[in-house]
C-alpha cells in the first residue's frame, strides 16, 4: 500500500492534466473491476456490480494535484507562472518543480529575487507573480523545443516516509484516497463474493480548480449515495483552548463545510454510529472554512445522499503534505464498511 | 580535476554559522591535495598554506566555511520547535521545507506553520509563527539531545541542469573553497614567489570573527575574497548581477583596492576569461568589510561566482563560472607575483 502511495503520489497528474495518473489508476483497477472507462473529459470510472444494481454505491476522489500554468517565458529561459488550484503562498520558492505536457517533463527549481534586495511584502508576503521556473534552459527559444505558455508547473516527486508513522510527498491530497479506493477494490475482488449493491469509484480530474468531475459522475450514473474521499487541512501549530482536528487523531467527519451540509444525509448518522461501534477513530470539527466542488453533486437530477469524509493533512498545498498511517488505516475500514453493507 | 565530487562533498559538510569547528577534520582530509600546512588556531577559521618559492610574499585566498542555518529556541510541550535563524534565512522558503536537526544523533524534520485556510488569508511570514515538527514528543527530544542551541541545516538532493547549472544547498560559499582549490591545483607546477594562504572562515553570515581573525593570523599583504554573488533574475539591476555561465562577477566598490581589481580585469582580458564588472558602490557584503579594517587594513579584491537562490537549500551556480573564477584568481597571482623559472 506505501508502495502504491508513493508512485502516485510522485506521478505528475497536474489539474488539467491527469492523464498520466488516471491511465495508472485505470490499469490497477482493471484486474479488480467488472467495468473500467474513462469518462469524455478524462476522468476513471469503474464499476464492480452488486447483487443489487438499482441504487449504487459511488466513491469519490480527486487524481489532480497543487498546479501552475506557465505564463510568459523571458529571454533568459526563465518561466512565469500563473495560477490555476490553490497554493500556499509561504511554499513557493525555494523548491524542486516538475514542468510537463503531454509530451515531456522536466525538473526545475522555483525561484524569486534573492533575499538581499527584497523588502517589506516582497520578503514577508511573498507572492506567485514574482516567483519563476528555472530549468536550465539559457533562453526563450530553449525552452519552446519542449514546453510552451499554457503548459503545467507541480511540485517534484519527493514521496518518503516520515517520524514514527507518518508519510510526506507532494501530493497525499488526494492520491491518498486514490490508493485507499484501489486497495478496497482490490480486498473486494478478493473476498470472491458480489458487494449488496453495486459500487461505482470515481476517480475525478479538475476537481482543485472547482470544476470536479465527480459532479458530471453523478449525472451519468445516477448513484444513490455518494461518498466523497479528500483530505483536509489541520495544522500542528495549535493554540490551548483553540484545538481543532490534529493529524493521527482520526478520519474527519464533518457536518458542514462552505459547500454542504453533511449531517442531514442518514449516511452521516450510521457513518458515525458505525465509526464509533467498531473503535475506528473519527474526528468531528465544529467548522471547516473550505468547499468541496464535489459536493456540487447533490444538486444533480433528484439529489444524492451525500457525506464527506477527509484525512488531517498537514502542511497542504505545500511541497511535503504529511498524513498519517493511522488515520489511513481508519479511513480504509470505513470505505470497506459501505463497500460490504455494513453502512 | 574531479571538480563536482569535490563541491557535492564539500556541500555535505555541515558546518552552520558558529558551529564550524565540528567539521575541521573533514575539511582537512578533503583539501589536503591543496596545502602543505595547517595553521592551527581558535579563531574559528581553517586556514591553511600552500609554500611558494618565497615567503616574503603572502596572498591570502578567503572563502567563508559557515552556511546558514537554524538554531532552536524553544521545545513546546506538544513537541514543536521554536527557532532563530543563524545568518539571514528566507522565510519565503522555509515552510514545507526539511531540515536535520544535529542532536545526539540527526534527527529529520519539516518546517511548519499555522493553517492558513481555516482562518483566513495568510498573515505575513514572521519567524515567530514558524515551527520544526519532527513527529517526536517532548521527551523523546531531549532525551535525543536537542535542547536549546541545537543547530539544524536545510536539506537538498543536489541536481544538475544540462546548460552546466548545478542545483545543491550551502554552494554559499562552499563554492569558493572548491575554486580556490581548482585556482592552487592550475598552479601546482608554477614556482610562485609567494604563498597561498587558503582560508575557509567562520562566522561570515554571523560576525565575521573568522576573517578578522585570520587576517590577524596571516598578516598577507593582499587578499582576495571569493564569495558568491547575485545572478541573473527577471527583476535584478544587471549592473549589479552577473549572468550565469558567463563568468565571475568582479565588483566595484569602496572597500577594495582599485589598483588591485583592475589588475584582475586586465588579466581578465589579457587571458580572455569571462567576466562581468559589476557595482557594488557602499560594500560587497563580504568579508571584503573585515579584511580592508584588519591589521593596518589590507588591500583586498573581491571576486564572485553568480548564483540564484541565494540562501535557500536550493542554491544554483554554473560550473563554467567556477573554472573561470579560478583560472583568472591562478593568473593574477602569477602576474602580480611572477614564478620562478
Amino acid at each position: 500500500m506505501i508502495e502504491l502511495i508513493k508512485e502516485l503520489s510522485d506521478t505528475f497528474g497536474p489539474c488539467g492534466l491527469e492523464d498520466r495518473v488516471a491511465e495508472k489508476i485505470y490499469n490497477k483497477m482493471l484486474p479488480f473491476c467488472d467495468k473500467v472507462e474513462y469518462s469524455p473529459i478524462g476522468s476513471v470510472i469503474a464499476t464492480i456490480y452488486g447483487e443489487d444494481d438499482s441504487s449504487p454505491v459511488m466513491l469519490s476522489c480527486a487524481m489532480d494535484e497543487t498546479t501552475f500554468m506557465i505564463g510568459d517565458i523571458d529571454g533568459d529561459g526563465f518561466l512565469k507562472l500563473k495560477s490555476i488550484t490553490n497554493h500556499d503562498p509561504r511554499a513557493l520558492c525555494g523548491r524542486y518543480v516538475t514542468v510537463g505536457n503531454e509530451n515531456n517533463t522536466l525538473n526545475g527549481v522555483m525561484s524569486s529575487k534573492v533575499l538581499h534586495l527584497t523588502s517589506g511584502n516582497d520578503r514577508s508576503r511573498p507572492a506567485l507573480d514574482k516567483m519563476f521556473i528555472d530549468i536550465g534552459k539559457n533562453n526563450a527559444d530553449a525552452v519552446k523545443e519542449t514546453f510552451d505558455k499554457g503548459d503545467f508547473v507541480t511540485f517534484a516527486p519527493n514521496f518518503s516516509l516520515f517520524g514514527k508513522d507518518k508519510l510526506k510527498g507532494k501530493a497525499l491530497d488526494s492520491r491518498v484516497n486514490c490508493a485507499i479506493l484501489i486497495e478496497a477494490a482490490r480486498k473486494l475482488k478478493e473476498s470472491g463474493k458480489k458487494p449488496a449493491k453495486t459500487v461505482i469509484f470515481s476517480f475525478n480530474v479538475k476537481e482543485k480548480a472547482g470544476k470536479s468531475s465527480a459532479f458530471s459522475a453523478v449525472n451519468k450514473y445516477k448513484p444513490n449515495t455518494m461518498i466523497l474521499l479528500s483530505c483536509y487541512s489541520v495544522t500542528a501549530v495549535s493554540e490551548k483552548g483553540k484545538e481543532k482536528c490534529k493529524i493521527g487523531d482520526g478520519v474527519i467527519l464533518p457536518t458542514h463545510d462552505h459547500s454542504a451540509l453533511y449531517f442531514g444525509s442518514p449516511l452521516y448518522k450510521k457513518t458515525v454510529e458505525a465509526a464509533k461501534k467498531n473503535d475506528i477513530k473519527i474526528q468531528i470539527p465544529d467548522s471547516v472554512s473550505i468547499s468541496n466542488s464535489a459536493a456540487n453533486s447533490e444538486r444533480t437530477g433528484s439529489g444524492v445522499s451525500l457525506i464527506t469524509m477527509a484525512l488531517p493533512c498537514l502542511n497542504i498545498r505545500s511541497n511535503n503534505e504529511i498524513v498519517s498511517k493511522s488515520d489511513i488505516v481508519n479511513m480504509q475500514s470505513i470505505v470497506n464498511m459501505y463497500i460490504n453493507g455494513d453502512i | 580535476m574531479e571538480i563536482k565530487n569535490l563541491i557535492s562533498s564539500l556541500c555535505r559538510i555541515d558546518a552552520v554559522s558558529g558551529r564550524e569547528h565540528q567539521c575541521k577534520n573533514q575539511l582537512d582530509r578533503l583539501l589536503a591535495p591543496y596545502y602543505d600546512e595547517i595553521i592551527e588556531n581558535v579563531g574559528g577559521s581553517c586556514i591553511y598554506v600552500k609554500k611558494g618559492n618565497s615567503s616574503d610574499n603572502k596572498i591570502l585566498l578567503d572563502a567563508h566555511l559557515d552556511q546558514i542555518g537554524l538554531m532552536v529556541t524553544t521545545i513546546r510541550e506538544d513537541g514543536l520547535l521554536g527557532f532563530t535563524g543563524l545568518g539571514g534565512l528566507d522565510l519565503r522558503t522555509l515552510h514545507g521545507s526539511d531540515i536535520t536537526l544535529h542532536a545526539n544523533y540527526d534527527i529529520k524534520g519539516v518546517i511548519t506553520a499555522e493553517d492558513c485556510y481555516n482562518g483566513g488569508s495568510p498573515a505575513g511570514l514572521e519567524l515567530s509563527k514558524l515551527f520544526i515538527y519532527t513527529d517526536m514528543t517532548k521527551e523523546e527530544l531531549v532525551a535525543a539531545g536537542v535542547g536549546i542551541g541545537t543547530v539544524a541545516s536545510l536539506d537538498c538532493t543536489p541536481m544538475e541542469f544540462d546548460n552546466n547549472n548545478i542545483v545543491n544547498r550551502s554552494l554559499d560559499d562552499r563554492i569558493s573553497i572548491a575554486v580556490i582549490a581548482w585556482a592552487i591545483e592550475m598552479l601546482k607546477d608554477k614556482k610562485l614567489n609567494c604563498d597561498i594562504y587558503f582560508v575557509c572562515s567562520s562566522q561570515e553570515e554571523s560576525y565575521g570573527i573568522g576573517a578578522t581573525t585570520a587576517a590577524n593570523i596571516v598578516s598577507p599583504d593582499r587578499a582576495v575574497i571569493i564569495d558568491v554573488d547575485f545572478g541573473n533574475t527577471p527583476d535584478v539591476d544587471k549592473n549589479q548581477s552577473a549572468t550565469l555561465g558567463k563568468g565571475p562577477s568582479i565588483p566595484l566598490s569602496v572597500e577594495i583596492d582599485r589598483k588591485m581589481t583592475k589588475k584582475f580585469v586586465t588579466v581578465a582580458k589579457d587571458k580572455e576569461i569571462p567576466h562581468h564588472v559589476i557595482l557594488n558602490p557602499t560594500g560587497t557584503g563580504t568579508n571584503a568589510s573585515h579584511f580592508v579594517m584588519a591589521e593596518s587594513g589590507i588591500p583586498c579584491a573581491v571576486i564572485g561566482i553568480p548564483q540564484r537562490n541565494m540562501h535557500t537549500a536550493l542554491e544554483v551556480v554554473n560550473i563554467d563560472d567556477v573554472e573561470n573564477a579560478a583560472k583568472l584568481i591562478s593568473e593574477y597571482i602569477i602576474s602580480e607575483y611572477g614564478i620562478n623559472k
